[in-house]
């Protein structure tokens, strides 16, 4: 059983537990309860009252505990994948040129010559989930509160410099990036993010100029890409 | 601790908001997840914390 399906058979259970349980309590008045019959469980038998503020707490504090922490799942692990990114139409234009064979911005030729097995947005961004800073989870959900809101303005543009330890974790110390003695010359400017690594290797996604609604690019920049989790693994 | 009906029917509503993003976890379902069902579970929690702290006072177990 895979991690997704396990989170939706328990997010579910607890879900409707919970709704259900959350409308029994709701309705329920604590004060007459001393004079209703008592329960019993099978091996235990329980006054109305206590059986009622036992189901308060499980309803109203453990299970919706169990609820959150499920269902946060989608919110660190499942944004690692592909298909979370092109949810959001304002990623579709670097997702679909991701896929494209024909482009050569920098993360569609990691992605055709495949240099990065699995979650390929995340290995480059791979400052948002989980194992994200605390500056990088309130980004996330600026970003989030503005794109439900509908309070950006496309094309969209980084706010931050992006940090060469994205690229550096994986070609430094590597014998095609030591090979290049220019590369030497600018490590110190390279590790402090003073200087891009685009600047010699081209941009990584669609300019901005295509990413601007009306662009000749931009209809097929926005489309809806049609791939599953597995063309990405 | 004589009424939870505020606290129940917010867990409610945030555990339907949840169920929605467990099945589909698009932008929209997790801003509601986010930004209105963790702070209805949290309100919720808080509030029935304060009542059960507050009765168990009243009855000189804390």
């Amino acid at each position: 059983m895979s991690w997704i399906t396990l989170v939706r058979v328990i997010g579910t259970l607890t879900c409707l537990l919970t709704i259900v349980g959350g409308w029994l309590i709701a309705r329920r008045n604590f004060a007459r309860l001393s004079d209703r019959p008592a329960v019993s469980l099978g091996i235990a038998t329980l006054s109305a009252t206590a059986f009622w503020k036992l189901s308060a707490f499980a309803c109203i504090a453990v299970l919706p505990a169990a609820t959150m922490a499920v269902a946060n799942y989608h919110t660190f692990v499942g944004v690692h994948e592909v298909e979370a990114c092109s949810q959001c139409h304002v990623m579709r234009p670097m997702v679909n040129d991701l896929h494209d064979p024909n482009s050569d911005a920098l993360a569609a030729r990691h992605f055709k010559n495949g240099y990065i097995p699995t979650g390929q947005c995340y290995a480059c961004h791979s400052d948002y989930g989980f194992s994200g800073d605390m500056a990088a989870k309130m980004e996330g959900f600026r970003h989030l509160a503005r794109y439900t809101t509908r309070t950006y303005k496309e094309p969209l543009a980084a706010r931050t410099r992006f940090d060469n330890h994205q690229c550096l974790k994986c070609h430094q110390g590597k014998t095609p990036f030591e090979s290049v003695h220019v590369h030497g010359d600018v490590l110190t400017r390279l590790q402090s993010s003073n200087m891009s690594c685009l600047n010699c290797h081209g941009r990584a996604h669609p300019t901005r100029a295509d990413r601007t609604p009306g662009s000749a690019r931009y209809s097929a920049l926005v489309q809806a890409p049609s791939f599953t989790e597995a063309d990405h693994e | 601790m004589n009424e939870l009906k505020w606290e129940g029917l917010s867990v409610g509503l945030a555990s339907i908001i949840s169920l929605i993003y467990v099945w589909q976890p698009g932008p929209y379902p997790m801003g509601a997840f986010t930004f209105i069902a963790q702070p209805l579970f949290l309100v919720a929690i808080v509030s029935y914390g304060w009542k059960a702290v507050k009765e168990l006072r009243k009855r000189s177990v804390l």
